[in-house]
């Protein structure tokens, strides 16, 4: 593996999908080389960068709206 | 995801009629709801719609609810269900049908040498997550880069990533087999990779 497939393998082997041989070279090659590791953890950081993205603000018509279900069902249910 | 356990006493306390249970169910969930339902219509106002009928499909469902999934999972599973029905009546196509795009993945070559080995050292991405989002333009630009993203790199890589959903769920979200959900999500990792190093270096230097 050169570190293209190495970059390549990235998604792959953070969602668990390599396997065998793929994965022991694609480990080997991390451990090897700076480079991929540099590039591996850049990947994570976008990753957890996504996943920190903050909320919007939800529109008050949304929350009355959600709201009054929320109390219909409850007068349905006494 | 999150554990079961909160999940269930949520669900318990929405059932009795707990108004500060529907709050916190509201706040920690709407969000999302908009954004996923943005994934299924350009149109701002039809999304916020799909969220809003989301949560009276939720209401009028609480019972239904049996805890086999998160309480998140199960609402995002009611979204795109409406998200797609309301598509379909508009005569619009849901963004992801296959792999929709065939563009190479974006991860620049010229970061490769004749070898296929890295030319440099890829930088680190010094700021964490909660830093880089205190400044209100980057934050923008970053909504803009997932914005700008192909269909259905930008379905998949939002309800993955952004939304934490598991990768079995995105893909019965979107019907897609597991293998073309992780080459769509690997592209859109990818490019957003590729923009946030530009990034980093306009930061730091």
């Amino acid at each position: 593996m050169m570190c293209r497939d190495v970059v390549d393998a990235t998604t792959d082997d953070l969602e668990g999908a390599l396997k065998g041989w793929k994965r022991v070279s694609y480990r080997f090659h991390l451990t090897i080389c700076p480079y991929c590791r540099a590039h591996h953890k850049q990947m994570k950081s976008t990753i957890a960068t996504l996943g920190a993205l903050p909320r919007e603000e939800p529109t008050s018509e949304s929350r009355e709206r959600a709201l009054e279900a929320f109390r219909k069902r409850n007068s349905k249910n006494v | 995801m999150t554990a079961k356990v909160p999940d269930d006493d949520l669900v318990r306390r929405l059932r009795a009629g707990d108004e500060a249970a529907f709050t916190e169910a509201f706040d920690a969930n709407h969000a999302s709801l908009v954004r996923i339902a943005r994934l299924f219509t350009k149109n701002e106002s039809a999304a916020e719609e799909i969220a809003q009928d989301t949560w009276v499909a939720v209401m009028n469902a609480l019972d239904s609810f049996e805890g086999r999934s998160s309480f998140k999972t199960w609402i995002v599973r009611i979204c795109v269900n409406r998200a797609k029905t309301r598509a379909a009546r508009d005569g619009r196509q849901v963004p992801v049908a296959g792999l929709g795009d065939d563009d190479p993945p974006s991860s620049s070559e010229s970061r490769f040498g004749a070898f296929g080995t890295f030319k440099a050292r890829p930088a680190d991405f010094q700021a964490t997550p909660e830093t880089l989002f205190a400044e209100r333009e980057v934050r923008a630009a970053i909504e803009r880069f997932i914005a700008e993203l192909p269909d259905a790199q930008r379905a998949v890589v939002t309800l993955r990533d952004v939304e934490g959903l598991s990768s079995e769920e995105v893909c019965n979200a979107l019907d897609l087999s597991e293998s073309n959900q992780r080459v769509l999500l690997h592209r859109a990792r990818t490019r957003l990779r590729d923009a946030l190093e530009e990034l980093h270096s306009t930061r730091t230097t």
